[in-house]
């Protein structure tokens, strides 16, 4: 249990000091904002943009508008990010040869990868948690009549997603030694998920919808079983990711 | 007026969040001397003038600190 907190620290210490938590911080606290932005001024923009032969009609934003930001902004850039730097999380380590120095002074295999894992589903959680906090106040700020009704659902429902995404990333980084590795699985599992979904069948159990559904769950402020199903099949599938990674780190070479 | 006060209220907090990570990006570059003089003039430019994404891309590949 020592080793693990000590582990724990060390990995805050290292990610710290490369920048790694600030450069996040800042990118989620950026898509915090930039979410309710765009929904409030985006069609005040689209008129001083538009010539005035042109006439476009656009509804009034409402807070639905700046989930819907929310929502593509964290998959598109805040997710991405997120993979982008961290996919080396393991591939440094095997390169060095650092966690060899550790499990010979009898550090366990599976406290390396439990804290290194720990570190990562932390980092993701209060840097979702940073996000989401600035785009509600300022949700609640510019549309006032919003209610937080399904909200919860929503946006827990693509904090599950991210967990799959880590899960996916550790995996992976233990599987293999390139940095590269990681992102082309991460990016591979999920265009997988995408072609998936084409079939109905498959869609209709697919984990993509904790990414892709959630304005509707918002709106509907609902769930269908078919959503559920995808949230219980996407806890299942990151516990076996998670366990697998462990399994492979213990038997892994370790250079 | 109201209108400014909406604006003010979420400009200013990106305004200060991209100037914190160009302060950052140029105070490390400034600092940085495993790079030559011309890669940082090269690097300060994309640092001032790419927003938000040049920093951020700095100071993860342009550091070679590893």
């Amino acid at each position: 249990m020592r080793g693990y907190g000590a582990f724990i620290q060390k990995e805050i210490r290292e990610n710290s000091r490369n920048y790694k938590f600030f450069i996040l911080g800042i990118i989620f606290a950026i898509v915090g904002l930039l979410s309710p932005l765009s929904a409030r001024f985006l069609p005040e923009l689209m008129e001083t943009l538009m010539d005035e032969n042109i006439t476009i009609i656009l509804a009034e934003p409402t807070y639905i508008d700046s989930w819907l930001q929310f929502f593509s902004n964290i998959n598109q850039i805040a997710l991405v990010a997120f993979v982008l730097v961290f996919s080396p999380v393991m591939a440094k380590e095997y390169e060095k040869g650092t966690f060899i120095h550790m499990v010979t002074k009898g550090l366990p295999r599976l406290t390396i990868y439990g804290a290194k894992l720990t570190v990562l589903l932390l980092s993701w959680t209060i840097f979702y948690l940073i996000s989401f906090l600035i785009t509600r106040a300022y949700t609640l700020y510019y549309f006032p009549e919003g209610t937080s009704e399904g909200l919860f659902i929503s946006v827990g429902s693509l904090y599950l997603f991210g967990l799959l995404i880590i899960s996916l990333l550790m995996l992976s980084g233990v599987l293999f030694r390139n940095s590269y590795a990681p992102l082309l699985a991460v990016g591979g599992g999920v265009a997988v998920l995408f072609i998936g979904s084409i079939f109905p069948v498959i869609e209709r159990w697919s984990p993509l919808q904790l990414a892709t559904r959630n304005v509707e769950v918002l709106t509907l402020q609902s769930t269908d079983p078919a959503f559920t199903r995808g949230a219980i099949i996407t806890l299942m599938i990151t516990v076996m990711f998670i366990i697998t990674g462990g399994l492979v780190f213990r038997r892994k070479a370790l250079q | 007026m109201q209108l400014m006060t909406d604006y003010f209220a979420i400009l200013l907090p990106l305004i200060i969040l991209q100037l914190i990570l160009l302060v950052t990006a140029i105070v490390h570059l400034v600092r940085n001397d495993r790079l030559s003089q011309s890669n940082k003039i090269i690097w300060a430019l994309v640092i001032v003038f790419v927003n938000i994404i040049g920093p951020i891309i700095y100071l993860i590949f342009g550091r070679k600190e590893d």
